[in-house]
């Protein structure tokens, strides 16, 4: 009795422990986002982003978009792409092995002609196929490789071994990217902060689900129709409004977003471009570079992030296909995290190695362990009839009132900076989601972790799943 | 110095209104937390400490960060809806007001032989009355910036005489003296743009503040004030200049079509910071000042990469005589790769001689794919011929870059 008392005592003192630091982290990522937005809005309200086009010293830029399976899509969202505005750009979509007929309708479409372009393969990829271009002058900045499948990762790659410019901006083919996107992304790389050399820049990815689109742009933001998909509008919310911003403040800043974020190209190469063997390659690649810089390079750098909403995105609606999204997730950082290891707690990689990655490993990864963990030992204690109902209610209300509160910064947010959804409907609707949020859509995400972690650890499983997606374009005709 | 008063009283209210709204809740933790307490002799019960008597300190914690966070949901409930609505209405004033004052000011700026004074004061009184919130004087103030930019006709006295006729000035004044960057930033456009010089000291304080995006906006600000162009307070510049500050001079520079007073010397071979050096050469390139390609020549020797880059970038724009091809032919092998690519890009202006071609020989045989495929370009352009000699040598990379050439020029 007294070893199970000594045992409970501990697991009290843990768990209060755990929920106090990670009540201190939001409080820390609530207060660091509201300073960076502030610097940034203040800093910008008054810049000419289209001045940057008569600049004399800008770096050139690819834009590199893995296609697989997209025969719905491709056609408006290459159209799309073709639309950003930047003065040196080409756009790269990689054809990963296809098995629809992708290939045949864009070389229709776009009038493609195979071509031969010398690549050098500096980074190893699966076999390209076929590069083609278009005979069309209003495509030539349009490069189509068709190679066979290897994956996200190794599409990259291909990809930038294509690619002769500074940055690329990695996305996914059926995003939809706002015009002057890459204008904003670009700026950081110009400002040089505090004179540090920046390696990658991110932006803020929307939901796109139930959005007005027209020639691959986004002409009205709708509100999500479909449960799933509004509890991610929220999530996104505070994923990127509050919690990258956060990082990006203190320069702690680990993940830059597969579906969109420009990337020095020689930093990459000379990492060797995206890891193949994991699910999780955006945060590899960011997590490598950064070793990268501390390690061999050595000099200032920063990952910088900006809070305008410039990517939007269609996210899983249905519990299928985001169970198998956040699987991955969980397992690309699992994987990460496996494979740099050496950076946790390393006083050598600053707060990358003192704050960043140990949160990640801690709060994202272990995190629903932990959580599962709890709620047995809940069940065991209101088993055996040792829980105290006051305590057990105020914890309750703590976690909901708490929960509740951040989520409506997110919305604050969105309301008085972006104000992308209009109207008081959708503001009714997004604050009931966010009550909601904590019974419904976070008990659900956990399940989906710990199948990452049983999938990674048990089934050592590796591969992506299948993604299925409505076409924008289609939908929307 | 009213608008300085102003800024300063607004920007004590900002930070007193955040430390009290901390105090209060600090106070409200402790006061949770007391059965009772004394306040300028009041005693203030605790209506709460009943139910948190008996717990434990870690409870009684989360009990009021339970409160505060339902406080603060309550608030932010209604601060969402507030702006959510408040936005949507900004928004389509701003627009009003955008296209209003955009009508109004074209007519005002080009009716100008059509004007008589009565007809003057009307526009005055227009600007006057619709500019009393700080919106509005701030769309202004963009529509004035965007109307000199864009426009190559200079405004600068109507706008000025705007500015003397109505609150105009007093408004900018106050945005320049500001605390708030975003309103230094507009103010110092419309200052440089309209060419008022009585606040130089000002800009010059600023130039090194240690915000980037204020110092970055002042040197500009600074350099379009300028006669002369003369660029000599860059030297004494101790803060590193962005690649952003470097094209934003440029394009200053470029666009005050002024007498050209630079001191090309100083710039490129200052020692302050190699940005004012890639500044220089920069300018070299943009003026087309082929005269100073010795202090180019001696740039390339620079330590610092971008300096190198962006020399070898003007020195292959501006040197063309058969000196300068002997010159980048001998220090070709010692660069690299970007500058390679600069210096090959240049060679498209010389005449393919022996000489050209045995160099353009040996890169297609000993350098990288990407050098090979450029100079291969020159071969294309200039002497096909010898384009298919290369594709016949048996040499798979030579053929695989000469088929890409062939390919890329001909569809």
């Amino acid at each position: 009795m007294i070893l199970l008392y000594t045992i409970s005592e501990y697991f009290n003192s843990f768990f209060l422990i755990y929920a106090l630091v990670l009540f201190v982290s939001y409080v820390s990522i609530a207060i660091l986002s509201t300073f960076e937005l502030r610097f940034y809005l203040k800093k910008n309200k008054h810049f000419d982003y289209r001045g940057i086009l008569s600049y004399k010293k800008l770096p050139t830029i690819s834009i590199i978009a893995p296609a697989f399976n997209e025969e719905e899509s491709i056609i408006e969202n290459i159209r799309s792409l073709l639309s950003i505005y930047y003065p040196t750009i080409d756009v790269i979509i990689v054809n990963d092995g296809s098995t629809d007929s992708s290939l045949k309708k864009v070389i229709e479409h776009y009038k493609l002609i195979k071509v031969n372009m010398a690549v050098d393969q500096v980074i190893k990829t699966a076999k390209i196929k076929g590069i083609y271009r278009s005979s069309s002058s209003a495509y030539a900045n349009l490069i189509f490789i068709d190679k066979e499948n290897g994956g996200k990762a190794d599409a990259l790659n291909a990809g930038i071994n294509v690619s002769r410019n500074d940055l690329f901006l990695a996305v996914d083919v059926d995003s939809i990217i706002e015009p002057d996107a890459i204008l904003r992304l670009v700026k950081p790389f110009l400002e040089e902060e505090k004179g540090r050399r920046v390696i990658s820049s991110g932006g803020v990815i929307r939901v796109a689900n139930n959005c007005d689109i027209k020639n691959g742009k986004i002409t009205k933001v709708n509100f999500p129709r479909k449960l799933l998909a509004k509890f991610q509008v929220l999530e996104y919310f505070r994923a990127f409004t509050l919690g990258r911003m956060a990082w990006s403040r203190i320069d702690g800043l680990l993940i830059i977003s597969g579906a969109f974020g420009l990337f020095d190209r020689g930093i990459v190469v000379a990492v060797g471009g995206y890891d193949t063997s994991t699910v999780g390659e955006d945060l590899e690649i960011v997590v490598r570079m950064r070793r990268y810089m501390r390690d061999v390079e050595k000099t200032k750098y920063k990952v910088a992030f900006i809070p305008d909403p410039l990517c939007w995105t269609e996210v899983p609606d249905t519990l299928k296909i985001l169970g198998r999204q956040r699987n991955r997730w969980t397992r690309g950082a699992i994987e990460t995290i496996n494979k740099h290891k050496g950076m946790i707690f390393n006083p050598r990689y600053g707060r990358i190695g003192l704050l960043s990655f140990p949160y990640w490993v801690i709060f994202e990864w272990l995190a629903p362990i932990i959580e599962i963990i709890g709620l047995i030992y809940f069940l065991i204690i209101l088993i055996i009839g040792q829980l105290n109902l006051q305590t057990f209610l105020i914890l309750s209300l703590f976690i909901m009132s708490f929960a509740l509160a951040f989520s409506l910064l997110g919305i604050l947010f969105e309301a008085i900076i972006f104000n992308k959804y209009k109207g008081l409907k959708y503001l009714f609707q997004v604050i009931f989601i966010a009550v909601i949020e904590v019974i419904i859509f976070h008990p659900v995400n956990v399940f989906f972790a710990l199948q990452g972690n049983y999938s990674y650890f048990i089934k050592n499983k590796k591969s992506w799943g299948v993604m299925t997606r409505t076409a924008f374009g289609s939908k929307n005709k | 110095m009213k608008a300085y008063l102003i800024g300063n009283i607004r920007y004590f209210i900002n930070r007193l209104a955040f430390t009290l709204v901390l105090a209060l809740i600090l106070f409200s933790a402790y006061f949770f937390y007391m059965p009772s307490i004394s306040v300028f002799g009041y005693e203030l019960i605790n209506p709460f400490y009943s139910y948190f008597e008996y717990l434990s300190w870690w409870l009684h914690l989360m009990s009021f960060i339970t409160v505060i966070s339902s406080v603060i949901v309550i608030i932010f409930l209604f601060a969402s809806f507030y702006f959510n609505i408040r936005k949507q209405r900004v928004e389509k004033k701003e627009r009003q007001y955008e296209a209003r004052f955009t009508k109004k000011m074209i007519a005002y700026l080009y009716s100008d032989f059509l004007l008589n004074d009565t007809k003057q004061e009307e526009y005055f009184n227009f600007f006057d009355r619709l500019t009393n919130s700080r919106m509005a004087s701030e769309i202004l103030f963009k529509i004035i910036v965007r109307i000199q930019k864009l426009i190559d006709e200079d405004f600068r006295k109507k706008f000025n005489e705007l500015l003397d006729n109505t609150r105009l000035r007093d408004r900018m004044e106050y945005l320049l003296y500001s605390n708030n960057v975003s309103e230094k930033i507009i103010a110092l456009k419309v200052i440089s743009y309209l060419g008022v010089k009585e606040y130089n000291d000002k800009i010059s304080r600023y130039i090194n503040s240690k915000n980037y995006a204020l110092r970055n906006e002042a040197i500009i600000a600074y350099v379009r004030l300028s006669d002369t162009n003369n660029l000599d307070f860059l030297l004494s510049q101790k803060y590193h200049i962005s690649k952003l500050g470097l094209n934003e001079i440029l394009n200053a520079v470029g666009s005050n079509l002024k007498e050209d007073r630079l001191d090309y010397e100083k710039m490129i071979q200052s020692s302050a910071t190699a940005r004012v050096n890639v500044a220089g050469v920069m300018l070299v390139k943009d003026r087309n000042r082929s005269d100073y390609k010795e202090l180019i020549k001696n740039a390339l020797k620079d330590d610092d990469r971008l300096l190198r880059e962006v020399a070898w970038d003007v020195y292959a724009t501006i040197g063309k005589t058969d000196s300068d091809l002997d010159f980048m032919i001998a220090k070709f092998g010692d660069e690299s790769h970007e500058n390679k690519i600069n210096i090959l890009k240049s060679l498209r202006d010389f005449d393919q001689d022996e000489k050209l071609l045995a160099f353009l020989d040996k890169i297609i045989i000993n350098e990288s794919l990407l050098l090979k495929i450029y100079a291969l370009r020159l071969l294309f352009e200039k002497n096909m011929s010898r384009l298919f000699v290369y594709q016949r040598m048996g040499d798979e990379r030579i053929s695989l870059a000469c088929r890409e050439v062939a390919d890329f020029n001909i569809i």
